[in-house]
């Protein structure tokens, strides 16, 4: 075992490799407050990548209702018993420790996936990774509870009609997920057969088909489960982060050769994603880059968080969190950043509004943005969730992205102009 | 082999068997504590941050397809949800506060050239005057 930094638990933790960091890293952030659950990054993703014999019940992107829903069925909920098994009561943050850019959430003092493992000695030697295997059953809906059928009038005390549950009415929210491309990845750290490798260019985690037998470790060892196992080639496979894309590969798409967000953030009709690539050094920190929009809006403003980050992978999947959703389940799925990010979104300043406007803006992964200042067009009195008043000034500033060939590909202005087709026919009416 | 129907056990649907809380396999869920009405205010919200106003968020209360809106409209009704959607618009900003109307050109000279499409239903004959070829 090493010892490595992980920036989001603010401290050293064990991992069995040693500290070792992409030039880049691929990143993303999901505004979960703007999700509608429409399903279409799942469907971009599957008619791409997961649409063959063996791979019917793989979604290597989803999108569950929280906090009933999950794919596989209850993943988070039972690998988070599993750890308090393994240290009850001791799963705790310490914020009063947080520093700067090392320790931004403070301290978390609980156990991470890979520590909690340390005496779970099975058949086949010690287990690297706290985990599960999860069952037939777990996988077979991607959605349960709310995108599958229901089969008749639900009725309290009998089991059989309806899987709707009444609870879903009080609150809930869309959570889409991909894998998280991991800087220290579970799946990695249980493949035996060193099958899983981290790509030094990009930090995308992809599972090498030739070495992998399908022992399935890497599904045990992923605490998000998003390493899934395919019965007709008996390999494991998961999101590959549409490396063609990343690398300005998509001719058809990019001629200069640009790098391009993923299948699943271009086709969403949210606008709640942005993916990009931010800029790592050799220590593993993260390049000061505040004109990148990721950097801004995970390191700078911290009004993106990172998913269970307590599971100890430093998870490069970012979520500003949904403001209606009690504080304490948020403060268990995105750490203690939540309030803070919550305050920063319900009232964003000049340059968080203006950089959230990005968001789906284009599929040329922005690597730049700039603002140009414009008139100051309303004063709004905001009562934050804290129960503060504050006054959000807003102006009509224009937000201009650039790709890597630093080429401007998105202008984007806060009051944007509505354009109204004439009701006779037009060029292309049907 | 006794075939004294006595001796069988009794079928039962398991449609209507009872609910039983040690049953691993039966589904169970609790409610986590929250306020419905905020989660309404903060989805009026985003909606209104977009530019819409209440004329174009109440019908998307009434749609099956946005389970969230959808299943507080069922429990509030149509006159409760107008009612909150108003009440949450006059608490916050609507993005765009002028729609700028812009006309379409009209010049004549700048209109691109009409492509007619069409599917000959005989690939040797000609295209049929008055189908639906004639285009666009």
């Amino acid at each position: 075992m090493s010892k490595v930094y992980n920036w989001q638990l603010g401290r050293e933790m064990l991992y069995p490799y040693e500290e070792k960091h992409p030039q880049w890293q691929f990143a993303f952030v999901f505004n979960t407050n703007r999700c509608i659950g429409c399903q279409t990054c799942t469907m971009a993703c599957k008619s791409t990548w997961t649409f063959s014999r063996g791979q019917e019940y793989m979604w290597w992107n989803n999108v569950e209702s929280k906090p009933y829903g999950g794919y596989p069925q209850n993943w988070d909920a039972k690998l988070l018993a599993m750890l308090e098994a393994e240290n009850p009561r001791a799963q705790i943050w310490n914020s009063a420790k947080a520093d700067g850019d090392g320790k931004p959430y403070g301290v978390f003092e609980g156990k991470t996936i890979f520590e909690a493992a340390e005496k779970r000695v099975g058949p086949e030697g010690f287990q690297g990774a706290l985990g599960y295997l999860p069952t037939d059953a777990e996988w077979r809906h991607p959605n349960i509870h709310e995108d599958t059928a229901t089969g008749g009038t639900w009725r309290e005390g009998q089991f059989g009609g309806s899987t709707q549950l009444p609870e879903h009415r009080v609150w809930f929210f869309h959570l889409a997920r991909i894998c998280n491309h991991c800087t220290y990845p579970g799946c990695l750290e249980s493949c035996p057969r060193q099958a899983i490798y981290k790509r030094p260019e990009d930090g995308i985690v992809l599972i090498d088909q030739e070495r992998c037998r399908g022992y399935r470790k890497c599904v045990e060892g992923c605490p998000y489960k998003k390493a899934m196992y395919r019965g007709t080639t008996r390999t494991s496979e998961k999101c590959v982060g549409c490396f063609p894309r990343i690398e300005g590969k998509d001719d058809t798409l990019s001629h200069e050769g640009a790098p391009l967000e993923t299948r699943c953030m271009s086709a969403c009709v949210g606008k709640i994603r942005l993916q990009g690539l931010v800029q790592i050094g050799t220590d593993g920190t993260w390049t000061h880059d505040p004109a990148n929009p990721l950097y801004f809006l995970i390191r700078e403003r911290k009004v993106a968080l990172p998913l269970y980050p307590q599971f100890g992978t430093e998870p490069n999947g970012y979520y500003i969190p949904p403001r209606w959703a009690p504080r304490g389940y948020l403060l268990q799925m995105f750490g203690p950043g939540v309030e803070h990010a919550i305050e920063q979104y319900s009232c964003p300043d000049r340059q968080l509004l203006a950089v959230l406007q990005l968001f789906r803006a284009q599929r040329h992964i922005l690597f730049r943005y700039e603002i140009k200042e414009g008139p100051k067009i309303a004063e709004i009195p905001v009562t934050l969730p804290s129960g503060k008043v504050k006054v959000q000034e807003l102006f009509n500033d224009t937000v201009l992205g650039f790709n890597k060939l630093g080429k401007e590909v998105v202008r984007i202005t806060i009051e944007e102009p509505t354009f109204e087709r004439s009701k006779e026919q037009h060029v292309n009416s049907i | 082999m006794d075939t004294n129907p006595q001796q069988w056990v009794p079928k039962v649907h398991p449609a209507t068997r009872s609910v039983e809380p040690e049953d691993p396999m039966t589904l169970h869920a609790t409610a986590v504590p929250g306020d419905p009405e905020v989660m309404l205010r903060c989805l009026v919200q985003e909606f209104a941050w977009m530019g819409w106003d209440a004329e174009q968020i109440v019908p998307l209360f009434r749609d099956p397809f946005y389970p969230a809106l959808n299943s507080l409209w069922c429990v509030h009704g149509e006159a409760g949800i107008r009612q909150r959607v108003q009440e949450a618009l006059r608490q916050c900003a609507v993005l765009n506060v002028t729609a700028t109307v812009v006309e379409e050109p009209e010049s004549s000279e700048s209109q691109p050239e009409l492509i007619e499409l069409g599917i000959r239903t005989n690939p040797h004959g000609p295209l049929q005057e008055g189908s639906h070829v004639k285009g666009i």
